[in-house]
Order: structure tokens, then C-alpha cells, then sequence
């Protein structure tokens, strides 16, 4: 009989390059015990606490107890292998029903799991309430599809049809998932500036290039009036018939076909979109992007442009490149070298110009949505053909 | 150990730096922030005075320099170019010099060769260069500086074994040791110095190593000549910069090497002279890349430059210095005229950059800031604007009169960099403020503080 040994590459005290996994204590509680303590799953230590790991709370010990009482005969065959370090393929094979997906519903361990993803239990804070939201939000996404949409899709059909938020039943959640998507559009934008001028620098004599030679060659790119300020610049972009996903799209879509000067237009046409959004929403963006100005966000950023309305919007826009873009991954990487000894330049200062050092791609952050999807089709909320008859009637319950 | 990791070592109480670029940023985050962390204190550096102002410019005036360390602007006919880096303690000493800028790419970035010399009790023979260096540096000082002789008094007063008058810090021209300082001086070349090393050697063939060339590739041709015209392999980074390839077909016995593919995708600024004679391998690192500003030095109105020759057993040197494989690079064919082309695109972009204007020195002491007013101005000066650490203006002074005095009471906010503009709308690089008084508190060693203070111990 075919078994599997997995006793040396699964054991703590096995040599480095023997081992699945190079932190010995694997990968729980670096990735997914603060989720499950937000969850209500975990108590983590606090400081000073004698014993320094996570214990279940009485609730994780209920859908432990739900999980041994469905799995039956398979938990000790688990538990067995575990303890060998050994497993045939037989066994493994008849584990599977140990898999998410094979949920068995209508069983306490469906009920249980269910109310602790919707965050339905007595004991569900707002970490629960918030993270119910974010289900339903996705719910109403897949309902009106008739299939799972592209998380892509999702994000932007967040970013888009924002509900009034005057409206009093509404949650704070579909507008900070609205930040999200602006917070990332604008992280994007900028990194788009960057992989430009890491372009420009690499065709260059000898790969370099002075600051402000490179600030002025990318400002070149972009069409702007010599007497218009930033403010009638975003204003003519936001009023115009291109949306933030078209300017966004094309950006990424120039990025892909190395259309540098397109690029950098497009870049700029999308924050100054995001500019216009963003002022809109001031309230929505100090209240929920408070914190220190010494990292960058969507709020620095806008506060910057803002400050600068009036100005030339061609002084504007160099200064973003040199300051905010340029000079900022600059100090990032310095930081980064200083205290974790780790060289991260992708350009880097020469003898006073700017050498080029290397390039890294740009894409959308992924907000751990294709997990959320994953875990509704495990509770059998949706499924390929879109929201089942069970998440219809979690969508018409309060 | 990398290089950075150096500045963190402990027994050290003064540190003397010099450099052709500075990386303000670089510098502070990680050798200064390092020596502090190991008690030296009393730090100063010297920095080409173009490459500062332009750093300055685009990158904003430094942190600390001027209140918790020394920046001097040094000035030489070519350019300040040595990389020097002698870390002086009670009883031990370590001398650095290599091809690292005081910048990122030096510090972590690049492909960079450095040599070192240690004193101890174990070698006392070496107090000789340290004692050098310290002449060395003091020639590149301004006269009018006020800081730089109270580190130098501090330096010499923690460390008996510099303050030897029997030293002799001239330059031993026999040949007869297997280590030697080099460094431009009056009286002599870095090729003639380079030439007396080698003690009457015959060289058989010569390999270079060298970032830059003159575009008539003179430095090579009177290093070779130096050398009775060995066979010669020249290493360099054909993806950058290029070559004056077009002016090797006159030199015989000359051969190019393309070695970027053992860069690992860094810039390689390494500058190396390895001449294999019949009875040595004799290797000369430091800041000189092969050209005549370098070779022949400020008499000629070159460069400042340093550099560290070793002696090692015939046929040892190039495995050593890991370049044994370069022979299977050979540039051949059309890679000849690529490497000219991109040298003369180089030659052309770089000749159109316009150099930062230089504002001279502010000098803060005793509560009064005084103006030393550049050695060139673009026109008469009007104004200069004051500004404290975070960027903010504190006034405007007259300066049409060329020298201004200013005085910071008390409570004041206390400036921390200053920026000329002339009368013709034309501005300076940011000038940093030399604060006499904080240096003379801040620079202390660590245990002795504000004791040391109290007892008379600063300046």
C-alpha cells in the first residue's frame, strides 16, 4: 500500500532544507490566528501572560465538537497520522470529507460556522458586524449576476455605486470598502509614475539621470495648459466623460504594452480623479484615515493636491513626481535598508544623478475577497450558477 | 562583513570620513547612526564640494550635519575623490579606503572593492598611516574652518599612540613594503607613487579595472607607458557607460573584457590596478579610475584621490580578488563600436547638466551666525533665507554687502540651513548651519557627557 512519510519534512527539529515549512513553528501564528481571534475563534496572549499561545474560546470548542461529530471515524485516522508522520493514500482519500467543501448542510458544524462567518451569534463585536457586511455586500453582488463576478468587477461596483451616506440603516462598511478601492487606485497611480521613470532611467546613457532632468521628462508626458491650475485640471478630467475605471484600465493597459508616455498621462488623469472623489468624501476620509502623516495615503496625498489647488498645475504635477513619488520611494528604501539591512532601491542616487537599479510590476492588491467568495460557496451561500436558495433567504433575513 | 556593518563596531571615538558624492540620508541612517550606536562620537566628513551642493539641491539639506557631526565641503583643481574612511580609537585604529561613495550604491548597492589597515599594539608600524591620513585630510580642510581642529585635538588627545612626533609621514618611495598609502601630494604623483611600489618588478601584464576613461584614454596610456607597455586586459561593465573604444586601435597589446555578467546586476565601481610581475602580484584599490585626473593628480589640476597598495605572491591576485573567469569575456566585433557609441552618448548628456551654486558657509557660534561668502559668485548676493530643522522660514538677511551677522537669541528658533539668492533671481544650494555650540555638546564621547562638560572638557 502507497504511503506517504511526511515524519522528517513535518518535524520542528528537522534540518532547514528538509522541512515543508522554514519557521519551525509554521505558519498559524504569523497568518491565521490574529484572523481567527477577530473572528472570536482565539484568545491571544496578552502582554506578560504566562502562557504566550492562543486558546480556543468556548465558541471554537463548540464547532470543534461539531467538526469531531461529523467526521466520525475519519478524526482518529487524522489525529493518527499526525502522530506517525505517516499516511496511505487510502486513508488520505477518505480525509477528504474533512475538506471545506464538503460541508454536510443543515449539520450543527454547517449551523455553527455559518452563524460565526455572518457574525449572528450573541457574542459578535463589531469586528463580526463589519465582516457580516462585507458577506452580505457580496451576496447582493453575486445575486444580481446570476454567477460570481471577477473579484476585480466587485471592487470597482463597490467603488462606483456608493450609497448615500445620509441614508441612516446604511453602514459604514460599503464606504470604507469605497476607500479601499481609492486608496489602492491611488497606490497604483503613483507606482505607475515610478515604473515610468524607472523606464526612462534604464534607456538613458549609462542608466542615469538627474532628478530634475527625470521629473521634467515625465511632466513632458502629460497634457496640461501652461496657465491651468491643478484644480481646473482634476475638474476638467473629473467632469469628462472618462471614468476612474477607464482611466484605470488604460493605465494598466499602457503599463502592460510599455507605453511610458501614455502611462504617465493616464496616471495622472486618474488621481486627478480620485482628487475630485476623494474631496467630496473630505468627512468620510479624515474621520477614517486619521492616523499619522508619516505614512502616505489616499488623505496625504489629497491634502497635498489641495493645498497646491491654485498653483500652475504643471508645478503641481513635478512636484508629486519628485516629492511624493520619487523622492518618497527613496526614503522608503533608505528606511528599509537602516533597519532590516535590506536593499530595496529600484533607482538610486549617483553622483548626482539617479541610477537605475531595477523594476518591479504593478497590479491591484487582492483585499482577501476570493477567500470570502470561497468560504460563502463552502456554506453553501453561492455556487457557480450565482446566490443559492439558502442565501436568498440569508440576503431577506435582517 | 559588509562594508556598512564596519561602522558599527565599538572602541572607536573619532571617525574621519572623506567622499566624492554624499548621500545625506544614506549616510545619517546608517554609518553615522551606527557610530553613535557604538560611542563614536566625534565624527566628521569631507565631501567634494559640487557633489554636496547638488545632493543638497535636489535632495534637501542633511539632519544632523552641523549639529551632531562635521561636514566639510572640500575642494580640489579636478574633483575631491578620495574615499577614506579611518576610525580612530584609544588604543586601535582602522583605515579603510576603497571606491564607496558615503551613499547608498556605496554603502550597499554596488559592486565596490576596499582595502583596510589596522592599528593595534600588534602593529604599531601602521600609526605611520593614520597619522598621514590625518595631514592628508587637513590640507582639504578650509582655512577659515572653526570645527575641524577641535575634532582633530580630540581625536589626537584619546588616541597617545597618534600624537608619536617620531612618525615619519612622508612617502616611502623604496618599495621595499608590502602595504603602502597612497594619496595625491605635492611632491609626488599617484602613477609615481604607484611606480615605486612596484620596486623595479619587470610587469609582465597588466589588468585594470575602472568604471570611467578619459575619451584619449590618457590615463592608460601613461600607466602602461610607467610600465614599459605590458600586455594589458582591461575589465569593464559594458552594459554601462561604454568605452572609448575607437582609441585602443593605436595601443598594442591591449585587450577589452566585458565582465558585467559577474556583476549580479550591480554597477560596478570597483577601481582595481593589478600589475603581474615576475617576483609579485602587486595590487593597487581606491578611488583612481583609470585617468589622467586621477593618476596625475591636483598639480596637474586633477582629482584628490587615495588608495591602498598590497603586494601578494606572484599569480595570486586575480583568483583572489575573485576574477578569474574575466578572460572568457573578450569584447569582440561590432561590440567595439557599440561601446564607443554609448561612451560619446554618456560624454554628451552629462556635459549638459548645470552645477548647483555653491552658498558658502554659515557658521553659528556663541548665539551669532556669520556668513563665509563662496569663492565664486554668479552675481552680487541679496538675501539669504534661514530656515530651523523642519523646513521652515525663519527670516531673510540683507547680504548685499557680502557678509552678514545675525544673531539667534535664546529662545529663538535656531536655524539649521540657510539658501543665498542673488540679484538675479538665481538661488544657492542649501547651506547647512555649522552650530558651533551644539557640536560642542553633542560630539562628546557618551560616557563622559555633560561631566565632560562641566569639567572643562569641551573646546
Amino acid at each position: 500500500m502507497a504511503v506517504i512519510d511526511f515524519s522528517v519534512s513535518s518535524d520542528p527539529d528537522a534540518a532547514e532544507e528538509q522541512r515543508y515549512l522554514r519557521n519551525k513553528g509554521g505558519a498559524f501564528g504569523a497568518i491565521y490566528a490574529t484572523q481567527m481571534a477577530e473572528m472570536g475563534l482565539l484568545h491571544l496572549p496578552g502582554a506578560g501572560d504566562p502562557n504566550p499561545n492562543p486558546v480556543c474560546s468556548d465558541i471554537a470548542l463548540k464547532l470543534a465538537d461539531a467538526l469531531s461529530n461529523e467526521l466520525g471515524a475519519a478524526e482518529s485516522e487524522f489525529f493518527k497520522a499526525v502522530e506517525t508522520g505517516k499516511v496511505s493514500f487510502t486513508t488520505l482519500k477518505s480525509l477528504g470529507a474533512m475538506k471545506p467543501n464538503h460541508l454536510k448542510f443543515g449539520s450543527d458544524e454547517h449551523k455553527l460556522l455559518t452563524e460565526i462567518l455572518l457574525g449572528k451569534l450573541n457574542t459578535s463585536g463589531e469586528a463580526d458586524l463589519r465582516r457580516r457586511s462585507t458577506l452580505r455586500m457580496l451576496l447582493e453582488v453575486v445575486a444580481t449576476s446570476a454567477k460570481i463576478p471577477p473579484v476585480e468587477q466587485i471592487k470597482w461596483r463597490w467603488f462606483e455605486k456608493l450609497p448615500e451616506p445620509q441614508r441612516e440603516s446604511t453602514s459604514i462598511v460599503p464606504r470604507l470598502w469605497f476607500l479601499y478601492q481609492a486608496c489602492d487606485l491611488m497606490r497604483l497611480a503613483y507606482e505607475a509614475i515610478l515604473v515610468a521613470a524607472l523606464t526612462m532611467l534604464e534607456r538613458k546613457p549609462q542608466r542615469r539621470l538627474s532628478l530634475e532632468g527625470l521629473t521634467n521628462e515625465l511632466v513632458s508626458y502629460v497634457s496640461v495648459a501652461d496657465d491651468q491650475t491643478w484644480e481646473e485640471l482634476s475638474l476638467d478630467i473629473a467632469d469628462g466623460a472618462v471614468t476612474a475605471r477607464e482611466h484605470a484600465q488604460a493605465m494598466l493597459e499602457a503599463i502592460d504594452l510599455s507605453e511610458t508616455a501614455q502611462q504617465v498621462h493616464l496616471a495622472v488623469s486618474l488621481i486627478a480623479a480620485l482628487f475630485v472623489r476623494a474631496l467630496d468624501m473630505t468627512d468620510l476620509v479624515e474621520e477614517t484615515m486619521s492616523g499619522s502623516d508619516y505614512f502616505q495615503s489616499l488623505r496625504t496625498e489629497v491634502q497635498f493636491l489641495n493645498q497646491a489647488r491654485s498653483a500652475p498645475a504643471r508645478h503641481v504635477i513635478a512636484d508629486m513626481f519628485r516629492e511624493r513619488v520619487i523622492k518618497r520611494h527613496l526614503w522608503v528604501a533608505a528606511r528599509k535598508f537602516r533597519n532590516q539591512n535590506a536593499y530595496t532601491f529600484h533607482m538610486e542616487p549617483d553622483e548626482g544623478q539617479l541610477r537605475y537599479r531595477s523594476h518591479f510590476s504593478v497590479s491591484p492588491s487582492s483585499p482577501r475577497l476570493t477567500e470570502a467568495i470561497r468560504f460563502l460557496c463552502d456554506i453553501g451561500l453561492i455556487d457557480d450558477g450565482g446566490i443559492t436558495q439558502f442565501g436568498l433567504a440569508e440576503l431577506a433575513a435582517t | 562583513m559588509k562594508y556598512f556593518e564596519a561602522f558599527g563596531e565599538g572602541g572607536f571615538h573619532s571617525a574621519f570620513m572623506t567622499t566624492y558624492a554624499f548621500g545625506a540620508l544614506a549616510f545619517e541612517d546608517i554609518p553615522f547612526s551606527k557610530l553613535r550606536g557604538a560611542g563614536c562620537r566625534n565624527i566628521t566628513v569631507l565631501a567634494d564640494r559640487g557633489m554636496v551642493n547638488q545632493a543638497f539641491s535636489e535632495f534637501g539639506p542633511p539632519r544632523f550635519a552641523g549639529t551632531s557631526y562635521h561636514l566639510v565641503k572640500a575642494d580640489a583643481p579636478g574633483v575631491f575623490h578620495p574615499k577614506i574612511t579611518m576610525l580612530i580609537g584609544e588604543a586601535k585604529g582602522r583605515l579603510i579606503v576603497g571606491s564607496a561613495n558615503l551613499t547608498a550604491l556605496g554603502l550597499g548597492g554596488n559592486k565596490e572593492q576596499i582595502a583596510s589597515i589596522y592599528y593595534s599594539s600588534d602593529a604599531p608600524e601602521n600609526a605611520k598611516y593614520f597619522a598621514s591620513a590625518l595631514a592628508y585630510l587637513r590640507r582639504y580642510v578650509p582655512q577659515d574652518d572653526q570645527w575641524f581642529p577641535v575634532c582633530l585635538r580630540r581625536a589626537m588627545r584619546s588616541a597617545p599612540w597618534l600624537r608619536d612626533d617620531e612618525l615619519d609621514l612622508t612617502f616611502d618611495a623604496r618599495g621595499e613594503t608590502d602595504v603602502n598609502f597612497l594619496f595625491d601630494r605635492p611632491e609626488i604623483t599617484v602613477l609615481d607613487q604607484i611606480v615605486a611600489c612596484l620596486c623595479d618588478d619587470i610587469v609582465e601584464r597588466l589588468v585594470i579595472l575602472s568604471p570611467y576613461w578619459d575619451a584619449q584614454l590618457r590615463g592608460l596610456a601613461l600607466l602602461r607607458s610607467a610600465m614599459d607597455n605590458p600586455v594589458t586586459d582591461i575589465l569593464i561593465d559594458g552594459t554601462l557607460g561604454g568605452f572609448p573604444a575607437s582609441k585602443l586601435s593605436s595601443a598594442l597589446d591591449v585587450s577589452l573584457f566585458d565582465v558585467s555578467s559577474q556583476t549580479e546586476g550591480r554597477f560596478l565601481h570597483a577601481k582595481l590596478i593589478i600589475a603581474q610581475g615576475k617576483l609579485w602580484d602587486h595590487v593597487i584599490s581606491g578611488s583612481m579610475n583609470c585617468t589622467f585626473p586621477a593618476l596625475m593628480g591636483p598639480t596637474l589640476l586633477g582629482n584628490a584621490e587615495a588608495g591602498i597598495y598590497k603586494r601578494a605572491a606572484r599569480g595570486t591576485a586575480i583568483e583572489a580578488l575573485g576574477l578569474s573567469s574575466y578572460q572568457d569575456a573578450r569584447v569582440e566585433g561590432d561590440e567595439f563600436s557599440r561601446l564607443q557609441q554609448s561612451f560619446e552618448d554618456v560624454t554628451t548628456s552629462e556635459a549638459a547638466s548645470e552645477p548647483a551654486i555653491d552658498g558658502g558657509s554659515l557658521i553659528l557660534k556663541s548665539g551669532s551666525l556669520s556668513w563665509i561668502v563662496p569663492a565664486k559668485l554668479p552675481t552680487a548676493p541679496a538675501i539669504i533665507c534661514l530656515y530651523d530643522r523642519d523646513g521652515r522660514s525663519i527670516c531673510e538677511i540683507d547680504a548685499e554687502n557680502g557678509f552678514v551677522a545675525y544673531d539667534v537669541s535664546p529662545d529663538a528658533l535656531r536655524p539649521k540651513y540657510g539658501i543665498v539668492k542673488f540679484a538675479n533671481g538665481a538661488m544657492s544650494a542649501p547651506v547647512q548651519v555649522v552650530d558651533l555650540d551644539c557640536l560642542a555638546v553633542t560630539t562628546l564621547p557618551p560616557t563622559a557627557g555633560l561631566q565632560a562638560a562641566f569639567d572643562g572638557y569641551a573646546p
